[in-house]
């Protein structure tokens, strides 16, 4: 009998906890597929090395985009890639809980459940990522208290205020910190006439990258090809420059924040200004971005002590006390 | 001739209709009073039912809230302390 699992499925990365064994598997959520045959060649790590470096008739993608299954068949073929290397087969059909964004269509929803059962999964149940974050980050959430989660991922940014069990207040956007990312590609292209890949601009994100003045200002040597020549030049972009190109993704995320803040009953806004909000995820490890939220909302913000895994850790608890959390997964009538 | 038919009916015959008239009148009084005890019962069946199924869903909240308690998390969050982070960022 397979033991029960809970997925995030994340748009950057996937994270399987088993249950009573806790998280089996953490990697990027990237596939490498050869385009004339069809088959899988690499998952994981080593998909995630090739991106950006294969030769034309292999192509390493992200299945998902924005949280949502951008392409049906690789990601069933990864979940059961996934589910196969943590034990399950034919004859081994596991319950899984998987985690979304709150945003995702009935129609998306139906494509993962979908694509769950038929990657081996005896039932397949979904879970609002802020939800599981929440659980996850270790929230008082079975308090009549406002708890507010901001969960930044490779996609999305969620922001939720729980009480009592439920979800509140919600607020999702479809800005991540590949955006962040994107916007640095961007930048460079545009202000210095350099192309850079998508691996280069997050390194530059995470050496240089913040959302605020931090007081270890830096500044990074980016090397990439010249637009115009075609060559590989090396331009230096400072700490100053980053923070302006990635404003607007930044600032989305920001105002997200607020509009979830002012949907909350006065009643649980209260308990957020003594108790602080909490970041999971790991666009929230943003340097500065902690901070920026604070300054705009005048609320102390925290960071989850582990922000990566916290979302998959608020499923494995799910699994962990499936029948007396089902009221829970999306779609159940509690 | 039609009254002729009349006249011939028998005393035996006239008592006999009034037995069987009075008899169906009793059963229709039985079905009637059965009907309203299978009604009671129903109603009485519905009632505790519902108020079953209130202490039904106070109890499926009560152990809701009590799974997400801190304590009932604690292992769970000890299983995903024992895991080491891979440290890529994304």
């Amino acid at each position: 009998m397979a033991r029960d699992l809970a997925i995030d499925l994340g748009t950057a990365n996937t994270l399987v906890y088993m249950k009573g064994r806790g998280i089996v598997l953490n990697e990027p959520s990237v596939i490498a597929v050869n385009r004339k045959s069809g088959e899988v060649l690499a998952t994981g790590h080593d998909a995630w090395d090739m991106i950006g470096r294969t030769p034309s008739y292999i192509v390493a993608v992200r299945p998902l985009r924005g949280g949502a299954i951008t392409d049906f068949d690789i990601t069933e073929r990864m979940i059961r890639l996934l589910l196969q290397r943590v034990g399950v087969s034919r004859f081994t059909r596991p319950k899984v809980v998987i985690c979304v964004p709150s945003a995702i269509t009935e129609v998306e929803r139906r494509a993962v459940t979908d694509a769950a059962r038929r990657a081996g999964a005896s039932d397949a149940q979904l879970i609002e990522q802020p939800m599981a974050a929440a659980i996850g980050a270790n929230l008082p959430i079975d308090e009549p208290v406002g708890n507010m989660v901001i969960d930044i991922g490779g996609g999305t940014t969620e922001t939720a205020v729980i009480s009592l069990g439920g979800i509140v207040a919600l607020e999702a956007v479809r800005v991540g910190s590949f955006d962040i990312d994107a916007a640095i590609q961007n930048y460079v292209r545009r202000e210095h006439g350099v192309a850079i890949g998508e691996r280069t601009a997050e390194e530059i994100k995470i050496q240089i990258g913040s959302a605020d003045p931090v007081g270890d200002e830096r500044s990074a040597d980016v090397r990439g090809r010249d637009l115009v020549s075609g060559l590989p030049k090396t331009i230096r972009l400072t700490a100053e420059e980053v923070r302006f190109a990635i404003d607007e993704p930044v600032a989305s995320m920001v105002l997200s924040v607020k509009r979830c803040l002012s949907k909350a009953p006065p009643e649980l806004a209260q308990d957020f200004l003594a108790r602080g909000v909490y970041l999971v995820g790991g666009g929230g490890m943003l340097r500065g971005l902690a901070e920026r939220i604070a300054r705009e909302t005048s609320v102390p913000v925290r960071m989850s002590p582990q922000p990566l895994e916290a979302v998959v850790i608020g499923a494995g608890h799910c699994i962990e006390n499936y029948q007396a959390l089902r009221g829970m997964f999306m779609g159940s009538h509690r | 001739m039609g009254d002729r038919r009349t006249g011939d009916r028998s005393p035996e015959l006239s008592t006999n209709g009034a037995t069987m008239n009075a008899m169906g009148l009793v059963a229709w009084v039985f079905a009637v009073l059965a009907a309203g005890c299978g009604s009671a019962l129903l109603v009485l069946v519905y009632l505790d039912h519902r108020a079953s199924r209130i202490d039904d869903s106070i109890a499926a909240f009560r152990r809701h809230i009590d799974a997400l308690s801190p304590e009932a998390r604690h292992e769970s969050m000890s299983h995903g302390d024992s895991t080491q982070s891979d440290g890529r960022y994304f």
